[in-house]
């Protein structure tokens, strides 16, 4: 079955924002911190994004 | 064709588009990486917003090549009357709003965009150009009789190679348009003495052609018609799938604002303040659709939701949390560090949750770099700035450096005091009291 790759992408990207925010208004997450988390869940969402893309055209 | 013309007659592919098909279509037609055009809408769009402009105006205003009205004509059927320099105007004038709202906490600025644009009209456009000017340049016949006839001669050519013998060349000078066509017949070119006498032209089919051209049409009307058993069978087992899919997609289409509705129902019911909250947490299901929409299929309209709600919640972080490198927000005096050394970097004290102070000293040491303290309200504070080249700013007033400067608040003397000393060679320190 062919995967909707940027509905996983950006699915992944509205989730990871949305804890994020959450985090910074109910647990005050420092941007220290956010300069590590943001850069590798961004990376984490890519590499899920391109073997999904890699899935539908080589099944 | 004029490049600002050429855009008019782009038509957004509905089958290789992720969004509204904007970047497909422009990697399409001007053959890009699609990849790459989408990575430069992102690129835009984070400089000032002028990506967003850009792209919703394409969206509005370009056909799809499933719906041939543009989806502003489908909104606002009045705009059918305005002409395209309105448009383009308009187009430049939102552009221009936008990039002065997203602007403010888009700190990119306008260099991506110059970037960009150079390397489109030196990578793209020109190089288009250069390869219609020499296409023109060889095909003289083009250039006087335009290009059906320069096909028509190309493809007259090709014949003859096939043919010998026959001249299937068009008069320099053709019949204008509307002028009686002569009648197209063959030329008997003079023959050698050795050449085979030259016949007048019938069509025959190309050698390589007789193995293809000998087989049988299918289906053709003198032909019997095969069993009806031997017809192709339509698979019917995938109408109740693809009637499922959509059921599921509906589901989705609903599932994901009640969850957002819930989370700012539970978000009322523990008494949260501010928008960025409820923003986020209506973000949050509509991320969740948009996962199980890679295997569910995707509900028409749930992307463009979930990316603006997105939008609205990086805005909702805003610039004094995510500009800062170094930030703190503590509830208790015990939860702030003795010393915040940044020998480069953005520092940022927020103490207006603080709830229980203690007497209390922290040094914050910055070499090159910026310092805001938010006050609390209702805690004894003293900020001690020790200023090398910058400004040190309360309530608006700027002192300049060197020099050392000092705000003090005391809510209630006999409350214990919590001292910032702020040491910055280079740099402006900001206080904003309360």
């Amino acid at each position: 079955m062919k995967l909707d790759v940027a509905a996983l992408v950006v699915g992944l990207v509205c989730v990871a924002v949305a804890v994020l925010a959450l985090a910074q208004h109910f647990a005050r997450v420092t941007v220290t911190h956010l300069g590590v988390i943001a850069p590798v869940t961004l990376i984490a969402i890519g590499v899920v994004g391109v073997l999904a893309s890699r899935r539908n055209h080589h099944p | 064709m004029d490049h600002v013309d050429e855009v008019w007659t782009l038509q957004r592919s509905t089958a290789d588009g992720k969004l509204a098909g904007v970047c497909s279509t422009v990697a399409t037609r001007y053959g890009v990486d699609p990849l790459l055009v989408r990575l430069v809408f992102v690129l835009l769009a984070l400089s000032a917003g002028i990506g967003l402009a850009v792209y919703g105006a394409a969206w509005l205003l370009l056909p799809s090549d499933k719906e041939p009205v543009p989806v502003i004509h489908r909104l606002l059927p009045a705009s059918r009357g305005l002409s395209r320099s309105t448009w383009q105007v308009l187009v430049v004038v939102a552009t221009f709003l936008v990039s002065l709202v997203f602007g403010q906490f888009l700190t990119i600025g306008l260099g991506p965009v110059l970037v960009v644009g150079a390397l489109w009209w030196f990578g793209v456009i020109k190089p288009r150009g250069a390869v219609t000017a020499r296409r023109s340049a060889a095909l003289p016949a083009a250039a006087s009789e335009g290009q059906f006839l320069y096909e028509a001669q190309q493809w007259r050519t090709r014949v003859d190679a096939q043919v010998p013998g026959v001249d299937w060349r068009l008069p320099a000078a053709g019949p204008g348009r509307g002028a009686p066509r002569p009648a197209v017949t063959p030329v008997l070119l003079p023959q050698g003495p050795s050449a085979p006498p030259a016949q007048p032209y019938s069509w025959q089919p190309a050698p390589w052609a007789n193995t293809y051209e000998a087989q049988p049409v299918p289906y053709a009307a003198s032909a019997p018609r095969p069993p009806a058993t031997q017809w192709p069978v339509v698979d019917h087992a995938s109408a109740p799938e693809a009637r499922a899919r959509s059921r599921r997609r509906r589901w989705l289409a609903v599932a994901a604002p009640a969850g957002a509705l819930a989370a700012c129902v539970v978000l009322v019911l523990f008494g949260v303040t501010g928008v960025g909250p409820y923003v986020a947490a209506s973000l949050f299901p509509f991320g969740l659709a948009l996962i199980a929409a890679t295997w569910l299929g995707r509900p028409r309209g749930l992307l463009p939701v979930a990316v603006a709600l997105l939008a609205i919640t990086l805005v909702s972080l805003g610039p004094t949390q995510a500009s800062a490198d170094y930030s703190y927000r503590p509830d208790r005096t015990a939860d702030l560090p003795q010393t915040v050394s940044a020998p480069v970097g953005d520092v940022l004290l927020d103490l207006t949750d603080l709830t229980e102070a203690s007497d209390r000293v922290i040094t914050v040491q910055v070499a090159a770099g910026n310092v805001r303290v938010i006050c609390p309200d209702h805690v004894n504070l003293v900020v001690e700035a020790r200023l090398g080249a910058g400004s040190f700013l309360v309530h608006d007033a700027p002192q300049e450096g060197p020099g050392t400067f000092v705000y003090q608040q005391q809510p209630d003397p006999s409350a214990p005091t919590l001292t910032v000393i702020v040491e910055l060679a280079l740099g402006d320190l900001e206080v904003m009291a309360p």
